[in-house]
């Protein structure tokens, strides 16, 4: 289980004071319960909501 | 003084061009208001007379001189604060921005000064559209005119709430997990999520790039209509930003509902999240009201309203920390203390979480469409709930959950809240209709035929 204190060390985060890290354990812990949510089943070819373009699609293709 | 405060913008519109009204009386009486109330309501982070009497006197001559640009000529608006005006401060509500002056007009602004509106000043929100009610900040947080013991809804609070308190007709907020509609909702009065990519995010503040929209919130569906065609269009400089026409969104609004199909998603706020009773039943007599005006109701399921707002804000953590990382890590004691907390959120996600949240949303939205198909426009909720105290932590925490807006911020279409009567407490009730993807003027011709049905747009609240 990956603490606060380590999730802000990793992150980088390193002016979080002892409120910020009892918030940011907090936050973890929201986030935890919605990241249980996602879905374990996806297709492998599922493609993300948005998929890099190189050029406008006027401009595809020529 | 309140027969100019409560005028419609429609209304306004027609006498500023006939002359009956002039745009300096019109700004002058409701800077007085402001003057006199605002600091009861805190709906303003600045007030800017200097501006609007410019832009005023500058309507009336043109006006005068036969050069009339459009309904919004001579018509009073406010921008939340997260949206830029060239010269002013774009503060975000923050300390973190409390300097930053904004050197040209967001898209937006660019629009509304181009058909002639005058800019009151600039509205409070959330801080950067995401953490609040906040007593922490440089500026208090607005309150709800119907009871300023309670919330405005938010992030666009400012905006809801000079509304609803006779401050100005037209305001822009921005809506990307229901800041908008929520305040819509809060303060009675009428907000809309439109299409993502129909309105131009370039010159706003981002929170979440894939989820933010910008949109108009009135007091009327007309007047929402009337701003939407303003602010709507293409452009090149926001990626993305639809290359769509934009229709005449006032062309079919007296058209009513016979024959329209209308899917209700009751499961969103009967099942997967159960509403107030009051709340159920205001939307259950809607449908009612436009099944007897010859619509065809019928029941349509979604997805779970669960797994919207957990996609959704699964996304929403992680583009709003990569936006915010740099402040987050040289500066968190700046952000107040719902903002931070917010936004550290997502710290704690991995690039695998956000890209299964992307995939999951398509999918998502792949079945919304699908649950569309054979349908019209649908209606649901908004808020589940009239609005609570704004210093019931408790209730504001469920805030966020206890809504069926995210839905529609995850899949890019189209939502529009309008008022749907008042709890017993006397706080409004709402509901929400949403469109296929660029459906807004169907969403506006249902709206127009309930609000004409009902008049709740009409009723306002007396100030303190």
């Amino acid at each position: 289980m990956t603490t606060a204190r380590e999730l802000a060390r990793a992150a980088g985060l390193d002016k979080l004071t002892e409120e910020h890290l009892a918030q940011l354990e907090r936050a973890a812990a929201n986030m935890a319960r919605l990241v249980a949510r996602l879905p374990k089943d996806l297709p492998a070819v599922a493609e993300p909501a948005h998929i890099y373009q190189a050029a406008p699609a006027k401009e595809r293709g020529r | 003084m309140s027969e100019l405060a409560f005028l419609t913008l429609a209304e306004a519109g027609a006498l500023i061009r006939a002359k009956k009204l002039s745009p300096v009386e019109y700004a002058t009486a409701l800077l007085a208001r402001i003057e006199r109330h605002d600091p009861t309501y805190n709906a303003f982070i600045n007030v800017t007379p200097d501006i609007a009497l410019k832009e005023a006197r500058a309507a009336e001559a043109e006006i005068a001189a036969g050069r009339w640009r459009g309904p919004f000529h001579g018509i009073p608006y406010a921008l939340k604060d997260i949206v830029d005006a060239t010269g002013l401060p774009t503060t975000g509500h923050s300390k973190i921005l409390i300097d930053n002056i904004a050197r040209s007009d967001a898209v937006v602004t660019q629009k509304l000064r181009a058909a002639g509106g005058v800019l009151l000043g600039k509205l409070s929100t959330h801080e950067f559209a995401v953490g609040g009610p906040s007593f922490d900040l440089p500026w208090p947080p607005a309150r709800n005119p119907w009871n300023r013991d309670h919330f405005p809804g938010g992030s666009s609070s400012g905006s809801g709430a000079g509304l609803a308190a006779g401050f100005f007709p037209a305001a822009i907020g921005t809506d990307t997990g229901g800041s908008i509609r929520n305040p819509a909702s809060m303060c009675g009065i009428v907000g809309f999520k439109p299409t993502y990519g129909l309105v131009s995010r370039r010159g706003v503040l981002p929170l979440s790039f894939s989820l933010d929209h910008i949109g108009p919130m009135t007091r009327t569906v007309r007047d929402n209509a009337l701003m939407l065609q303003v602010i709507a269009g293409h452009d090149a400089d926001d990626p993305a930003s639809a290359d769509v026409g934009v229709p005449d969104y006032t062309a079919d609004l007296e058209r009513g509902v016979q024959g329209l199909k209308i899917g209700v998603i009751r499961h969103f706020y009967a099942k997967d999240v159960e509403a107030d009773p009051e709340q159920i039943a205001a939307l259950d007599n809607a449908a009612a009201l436009l099944g007897k005006q010859g619509a065809v109701i019928s029941e349509i399921t979604l997805p779970a309203l669960t797994d919207f707002s957990a996609c959704g804000q699964i996304i929403l953590a992680a583009e709003s920390y990569a936006a915010h990382e740099p402040w987050l890590k040289a500066r968190p004691q700046d952000y107040g203390a719902r903002g931070r907390e917010r936004l550290l959120a997502g710290a704690a996600l991995s690039a695998a979480h956000y890209v299964q949240a992307t995939r999951w949303r398509l999918i998502l939205k792949q079945q919304a469409l699908e649950a569309f198909k054979g349908i019209d426009v649908a209606i649901t909720a908004s808020s589940m709930d009239p609005a609570c105290r704004i210093d019931d932590n408790a209730a504001l925490a469920t805030n966020y959950w206890r809504q069926a807006r995210m839905p529609f911020n995850v899949t890019g279409q189209p939502g529009l809240v309008i008022p749907a009567g008042f709890a017993r407490t006397g706080l409004p009730l709402s509901i929400q209709i949403v469109g296929h993807p660029f459906g807004e003027a169907t969403c506006y011709r249902v709206a127009q035929a309930y609000e004409s049905a009902t008049a709740w747009t009409m009723k306002h609240p007396v100030l303190a």
